[in-house]
């Protein structure tokens, strides 16, 4: 949406409220669907909107549209809301120097759907090479956009953006299984090597052709990167504002104390190059930052919008997720676990007898304000002595994620950028990690013939 | 919008062409903690159109009409880059007809006002009761005008609306906090958002038996789940499969997925019915404009039907089936369930748990999850089962299996019968598509060597 649509709208809108803010989006999106190994469709949508948010009387109300042009119709009805709405005390950003970000990559913008093909055709021949029997199915998106953000006390900003990402799906299938694998990477850059991804989709293939009995009982699990979040879960809950101004969240009066491991430091982001999660602004334009979270085991710091930090009497931290059809709340923009120094070999031996674990199921499920972690191992291996032996099926995890941020055994040295699911997104910047003090459920091939291997 | 539709296909290039446009308006009252947090409504207008030609698929989605005609053009390119020659789609014959929802209350001719109060007396209704620290209700109401032309004839104009209301009650006692939910969601107006005083009493005293339950054991157990998690079960276990664009383009999972093959005991049938008019995915065609149906899956333990789209209903010569569904207009159709079940059985409810030594009865979802053949759910609440008598509440229990064996693993169906709708916030999640508004249920259910997660 032009800058000048936006102005219109607080224009408009600060005749009537005493304060308002517009978040605006406009994305350009390409997408090409690989499904049985060969290309199915090819897609184009031009997406976007206004959202309007006005204080009036002291209450808030909002209202969002994907018509640009029914200014006064979006106007008011932000003003009928408001009528109803929530008290708020919230002081909106005059905005200032922008942190400079690097968000946007001018050849991704002119990488057009045959080029999507040819990276899909690409990882697909790379897999079926290696693996003649596998099906393959592939989705690639590449996105353009703007975002557009303007309030009534001054703040006026756009920037643009760029996003690739490629999701491949290895499936296999008897009348005995049916298995799928998958391997995903996003970025805000050109930076996705198709041969790459397929190259280790297939190695991660390979380690399932083995099967063996699971392990029971409570054992160090290793989390690899994409599966880190799984754990951090309850403290993601726990440190959002709004989770704290409730009065619901376990930590809100353990600022400054031990909370985890003291290997354990985790920091947002805001700023981290190539990052979903990364901007100038918040979604309410509050400049982003780097905040952190975790210092060697010490809470430092809730994530926090305007909202909440005016309820919790601390600064806001540039954390306001926003989509143009909903208000503002908190959440994690970049989150980065400073990585330890162990190869990924050697997090193995560190690992000894226990579980490695590739993907979940169930994440979120569980009573995360208790900290409760109950999740189905989709992905996951027995290791002894340091070495993987072979794929277990059927697995549960179960704990709780406080306890198992004491009980942090190694911090793998190599980081990787995961994506966060949800539609404001957000990087995750992990290296494996190996957690004790969970507990792992398994059901056996044959009920009565055992109770798999325990340690 | 029939005739700017049917102006922007004209002259195209293609076998086949559609387009569908949606014109949305939402509303959502919002409270959280002890207070309002939001309350705006969001109207979205935006249409995709889609063109086969050659076998292949183009989309294009934009959200100014003027620009249809371009889009038109894009995605008919789009098709041309895919090429699959020979594919064809199921046919239909030319058909100008509309069908309008009707609601005692229509969304739109209810005040704000009164949406608020409402919501607000039910929020303090949470509030009051002892012990509670924290109370959401979450409404949300949508009216969708949706109009479909293509250039086969087939013009078709329909409303649909939803109403939903969610609500949760936390309660605490020193370091345990517990939650208690309940959702109403249905294709009705407002009026099904009053008079849930009983349904807001059930999440209060949901919360108010987990507080004082134990853990459940982890293990192998005899459980009975109750419709609702039946229907959860159905639907994320099997389900899933039975959706034909996970088989259509895949020989190997075709062959595992026949018609014919038993799935289950004599006694199993599982439908997907389109046609049951208080259910949200009732409609009387889909989004490609196929009349929706009911659609018996697997009957007496045996395959015999799937789920389809007019796509994957060409690929498979099988007939279409109603179930493409787009969650919105910013989407393609693809193959989705309506409302899914286990059909009645014959055992008495009471007979289900004779001859459970040590068992668990699980009540409700609080949500579910599949990668194929394995699934993973949790119990909004759980009992204990000892010699064949539900005894004490337990809390934190999550199931996990196998959807080879658990089906054959049903021991006995039930004589009872209910349908759950998605509330407010809940529905099925598919690829990006997330969340598409579903109903299931079936009978209390009785399922052996069924895996137990938990501390």
């Amino acid at each position: 949406m032009a800058m000048e649509q936006v102005r219109r709208i607080i224009v408009q809108a600060a005749a009537s409220a005493r304060a308002a803010d517009v978040f605006a989006q406009e994305t350009r999106e390409d997408q090409v669907s690989f499904d049985g190994n060969a290309l199915k469709s090819v897609r184009s949508r031009a997406l976007g909107g206004a959202g309007l948010r006005v204080i009036a009387d002291g209450r808030v109300g909002y209202a969002a549209s994907t018509n640009p042009d029914d200014v006064g119709g979006l106007v008011a009805s932000a003003m009928a809301a408001a009528r109803f709405g929530p008290p708020t005390e919230i002081a909106l950003p005059e905005g200032g120097p922008a942190p400079k970000v690097e968000i946007f990559d001018p050849s991704l913008e002119s990488l057009g759907p045959e080029r999507l093909v040819e990276m899909g055709q690409a990882f697909v021949e790379r897999v079926r090479t290696a693996l003649p029997d596998v099906v393959v199915d592939v989705g690639l998106r590449r996105t353009v956009g703007t975002v557009s953000l303007a309030n009534s006390s001054g703040l006026a900003a756009e920037d643009h953006r760029t996003g690739l990402g490629m999701i491949g799906i290895l499936n296999r299938s008897s009348d005995d299984e049916i298995f799928s694998l998958y391997e995903i990477k996003a970025s805000r850059r050109a930076e996705i090597d198709p041969l790459a991804l397929a190259d280790r989709a297939i190695e991660r293939w390979r380690m399932t052709e083995r099967v063996v009995p699971a392990p029971t009982g409570r054992m160090r699990i290793m989390f690899a990167p994409r599966e880190v979040s799984a754990v951090l879960l309850p403290l993601l809950v726990g440190i959002n504002g709004q989770t704290v101004v409730r009065g619901m969240s376990p930590l809100a009066d353990r600022i400054g104390e031990t909370v985890a491991s003291p290997d354990l430091t985790i920091t947002d982001d805001g700023l981290y190059p190539w990052s979903f999660g990364t901007s100038a602004y918040d979604g309410e334009g509050v400049v982003k930052r780097r905040t952190p979270i975790v210092e060697q085991g010490v809470l430092r710091n809730f994530l926090l919008d305007l909202d909440a930090a005016a309820r919790l009497g601390r600064d806001p931290t540039g954390s306001a997720a926003r989509t143009f059809s909903g208000v503002p709340a908190p959440g994690p923009t970049t989150l980065v676990i400073t990585p330890g120094t162990l190869s990924s070999d050697e997090m193995l031996k560190e690992l000894g007898d226990g579980l490695y674990v590739e993907q979940v199921l169930g994440a979120g499920q569980s009573n995360l304000l208790q900290g409760a972690i109950q999740i189905n191992v989709h992905l996951g291996f027995l290791v002894r002595g340091g070495e993987i032996v072979g794929r277990v099926k059927d697995v549960m995890i179960a704990g709780n994620g406080y306890e198992a941020l004491r009980q942090v055994v190694a911090i793998g040295g190599e980081a990787e950028m995961v994506g966060a699911a949800g539609p404001a997104g957000g990087g995750r910047l992990f290296p494996p990690v190996i957690f004790d003090g969970l507990t792992v459920s398994a059901q056996t091939a044959k009920m009565g013939e055992g109770k798999g291997i325990t340690f | 919008m029939q005739d700017v539709l049917r102006d922007a296909l004209r002259g195209v290039a293609a076998a086949y062409a559609d387009i569908r446009w949606e014109h949305s308006i939402a509303t959502r009252v919002l409270f959280q903690g002890r207070e309002l947090y939001a309350i705006g409504e969001t109207v979205t207008s935006v249409g995709t159109v889609r063109v086969m030609q050659d076998g292949g698929w183009g989309y294009a989605t934009v959200r100014d009409p003027a620009a249809l005609s371009g889009a038109v053009e894009a995605a008919a390119r789009a098709a041309v880059m895919v090429r699959r020659p020979g594919r064809r789609l199921a046919p239909q014959e030319p058909e100008v007809a509309s069908a309008r929802m009707t609601a005692a209350e229509h969304p739109r001719a209810v005040p704000l006002g009164e949406k608020h109060d409402v919501c607000a007396a039910y929020h303090r209704q949470v509030l009051a009761a002892p012990g509670v620290a924290a109370a959401t209700v979450s409404y949300l109401d949508r009216v969708d005008e949706v109009t479909f032309v293509s250039t086969e004839g087939r013009e078709l104009v329909q409303e649909r609306i939803f109403t939903g209301v969610d609500f949760g009650a936390t309660m605490r006692d020193g370091a345990n906090v517990q939650m208690g939910y309940d959702a109403q969601g249905g294709p009705a107006g407002f009026e099904a958002a009053r008079g849930q005083e009983a349904r807001v009493e059930r999440a209060v005293r949901m919360a108010e038996q987990l507080l004082h339950a134990e853990p459940a054991r982890g293990g192998v157990y005899t459980v009975v789940l109750d419709p609702e998690m039946t229907g959860v079960f159905t639907h994320e276990a099997f389900g899933h499969l039975s959706e034909a664009d996970f088989t259509a383009e895949n020989p190997r999972m075709r062959e595992t997925l026949r018609l014919g093959r038993r799935l289950g005991g004599d006694h199993l049938s599982i439908t997907d019915d389109g046609t049951v008019r208080d259910t949200v995915g009732w409609s009387t065609w889909d989004d490609e404009g196929t009349p929706t149906q009911r659609v018996a899956i697997l009957t007496g333990g045996v395959l015999t039907s799937l789920l389809h789209s007019r796509d994957t209903a060409a690929q498979m010569e099988h007939a279409p089936t109603g179930n493409a569904r787009a969650m919105s207009g910013e989407y393609e159709p693809i193959v989705r369930m309506r409302a899914t079940f286990i059909e009645r059985g014959t055992h008495p409810v009471e007979s289900l748990f004779e001859g459970i030594e040590d068992g668990y009865y699980v009540v409700g979802a609080r949500g579910g999850q599949t990668a194929m053949e394995q699934f993973t759910f949790a119990a909004k609440q759980a009992y204990g089962v000892e010699h064949g008598k539900v005894t004490a509440p337990v809390r934190d229990l999550t199931l996990a299996g196998n959807v080879f064996e658990t089906l054959h693993n049903i021991e006995g169906i039930g004589s009872d019968f209910a349908l759950y709708n998605s509330g407010a916030n809940g529905g099925c999640g598919k690829g990006e598509q997330w969340p598409v508004k579903v109903a299931l249920g079936g009978p209390h259910v009785r399922i052996r060597n069924v895996v137990v997660g938990a501390r």
